[in-house]
């Protein structure tokens, strides 16, 4: 899988899955999106890294550590998240909403605590899918 | 508006995620699993009593109210199950203490554990089909992971069956959801009760509820779908059996039971013949297999099969008194086969196996593990003291009363075979002599769940009628639905 080729293309692809998929995090509020399919775009990506550049520059597999702080953290975010709506909403999960005026655009942006829980999601399918897949490429 | 609906699935979902966070501070982990495992059981006592008092509870996740919203929903029926649920993982986390490895099978068990039981108090508080199908697969991911946790290579390969199952049972599944979804235009199981009823007649009905029973036959090991079972049943940690055998197969059976009397209540006379029909099969076919093994462990496996078919012969009837008696069965069940397990694993921790050939000679060696192993033998097989007599007492009585004959005749002939091959097994283990002396002991940890779980079993016997009360209270309102409905849709 290191071909001359295939290196060239994920050097371009790779990073243009990852701002696509922060794209869709960000708009999955409203529209198609969020946080499970963003998070299954990232982990492509980087699967697309490991697959062509195998260990050379980043050690995947002594980073195992990592990838579980990644999806541990996620979950502890949408937990709390879903915890913050039952003590301030009065129901578990009840989302709360606030909209900013973002100064330098001057435009009213609406925040939702749901993409707090979306992020939390975000971050554990990337861990999951990174750890498993990189698991899968050991040699034993 | 109380919150205490939500606690049985919270208070595990928490703890999951605080022992993936502290895997590197046993000591915490096991403060923080006894505090949990005490304060789910607390929870469950109380959402049963509140629910017994007060009738049927809901609770609205994220405030919005149902039909548009996902709420949990808790009748006697789920409270049964889930108060079942969490005696029987209480007792299989305090045998895994002392089965497991102390440091990294412990670390990886436990969460799993803890996200397993989310699940299926989950299933059985979900009022929402698609919600449902969502837990379902929240249980089956720990399992898989739990089964090949150990990992050797009987049960990485039944772990590729349980997956295999799985895969297939969820694809049916949502492909039953979209069936009914397309007609209904809704997912909320109370809703789809009100909304179904102009459709009665309408070839899809009969063919998505013919699909759940399939798919909910498969999660409970019904006849021709049992093929599964044993393997996974009898390879999986001691701790997993115990869970698996005693509230895992029953999710299906409660699934099915949920469908059918809260949606389908116009197809229970068309199914009538068919389930009790795959009843009897599974009965007798399960014994049969029973009969066969030379393994512990798989024995137990093919015993569950075979008083599964007994549970969903109680379903089957379709009647007040026959469903009491199936949730009798259940929780009778549950305990009697949580505690065999764990006897059985006991055995595996003192030679490496669970081959009746290789032990012996218990009764000399531990009297103890001797007599409750004889509570959980006499449980099954229906002698008076424990509460085994009155499970299948009241389910032959119920068959009577409706006039179902043969059933009833299969199931007497079955409960013999049982109580055979049951009490074989005992003999061997305990009385048989025994080639070379075993060089452990049976550990208090590992038999005081035991102990506990057998205790319970001459409990139920003894104290037979508070829960009979119950279970027939829960029965009563199953067979009310519109209880169920206006519970739900009332707090619109």
């Amino acid at each position: 899988m290191n071909s001359l080729i295939f290196r060239s293309i994920i050097k371009i692809v790779s990073p243009i899955l990852m701002l696509f998929s922060v794209y869709l995090l960000l708009r999955g509020h409203q529209l198609p999106g969020g946080g499970f399919i963003a998070g299954l775009m990232t982990s492509a990506g980087l699967v697309l890294i490991y697959l062509a550049y195998g260990c050379e520059r980043f050690d995947w597999r002594h980073r195992s550590r990592f990838f579980y702080f990644l999806f541990t953290s996620g979950l502890t975010i949408s937990f709390l998240t879903g915890l913050a709506g039952l003590f301030w909403g009065g129901f578990f999960l009840k989302s709360g909403f606030a909209h900013v005026h973002m100064p330098l655009i001057n435009e009213d942006w609406e925040f939702a605590s749901a993409a707090v829980f979306d992020f939390g999601v975000y971050l554990v399918v990337c861990g999951v899918c990174v750890s498993l897949m990189t698991m899968l490429g050991e040699e034993e | 508006m109380s919150h205490l609906l939500i606690l049985p699935v919270l208070i595990p979902l928490g703890t999951a995620i605080l022992l993936l966070i502290l895997r590197f501070l046993p000591m915490a982990r096991r403060i923080v699993i006894a505090f949990a495992g005490v304060s789910i059981l607390g929870v469950n006592i109380s959402v049963l009593s509140k629910i017994y008092k007060e009738g049927i509870q809901t609770y609205q996740l994220g405030g919005w109210p149902a039909p548009y919203g996902i709420v949990l929903v808790g009748d006697l029926l789920s409270g049964i199950m889930m108060m079942l649920g969490s005696i029987i993982a209480v007792c299989a986390l305090f045998y895994s203490f002392g089965y497991l490895k102390e440091d990294g099978q412990q670390a990886i068990f436990h969460p799993l554990f803890f996200f397993l039981w989310t699940g299926t108090n989950g299933t059985f508080l979900t009022g929402d089909i698609f919600n449902l199908f969502v837990m379902f697969e929240i249980m089956l991911m720990s399992i898989y992971s739990l089964l090949a946790m150990l990992g050797d290579k009987k049960q990485i390969e039944s772990g590729l069956k349980l997956i295999s199952m799985g895969l297939l049972s969820s694809a049916i599944f949502l492909a039953a959801v979209g069936g009914i979804y397309a007609l209904t235009g809704t997912l909320n199981m109370a809703d789809l009760a009100v909304k179904i009823k102009p459709h009665a007649g309408h070839p899809l009905v009969g063919a998505v509820a013919m699909l759940f029973l399939g798919v909910f036959g498969l999660k409970a090991a019904m006849m021709p779908m049992h093929f599964w079972l044993p393997d996974v049943h009898s390879s999986a940690p001691t701790p997993i059996s115990a869970m698996l055998s005693g509230i895992l197969i029953k999710v299906g059976v409660y699934a099915i039971i949920r469908v059918f009397c809260l949606i389908f209540v116009d197809l229970q006379g068309a199914f009538q013949p068919f389930i009790l029909t795959l009843a009897c099969i599974t009965m007798f076919m399960g014994a049969m297999g029973a009969v066969a093994q030379t393994d512990l462990k798989r024995l137990l496996a093919y015993s569950s099969v075979s008083q599964i078919g007994y549970i969903l012969m109680g379903v089957g009837f379709f009647s007040v008194a026959g469903m009491g008696a199936a949730l009798f069965y259940m929780i009778s069940h549950g305990i009697i086969k949580a505690s065999l397990f764990m006897a059985a694993g006991i055995l595996k921790k003192m030679k490496g196996t669970t081959e009746m050939s290789e032990h012996g000679n218990m009764i000399n060696i531990s009297p103890v593990f001797t007599l409750f192993f004889l509570i959980g033998v006499a449980g099954l097989g229906g002698i008076p003291p424990s509460s085994g007599f009155f499970m299948k007492f009241q389910l032959i009585k119920a068959g009577l009363d409706g006039a179902f004959y043969l059933p009833v005749f299969v199931a007497l002939v079955v409960s013999l075979f049982t109580l055979f091959y049951l009490a074989q097994s005992w003999q061997k283990v305990c009385l048989m002599p025994q080639k070379e002396e075993p060089t452990i002991r049976p550990s208090f940890k590992l038999l005081l769940p035991v102990g506990v779980l057998a205790l319970l079993c001459l409990v139920l016997g003894f104290a037979a009628d508070p829960i009979i009360t119950l279970t027939t209270a829960a029965s009563q309102q199953l067979f009310s639905p519109e209880l169920y409905i206006k519970a739900v849709m009332g707090s619109m």
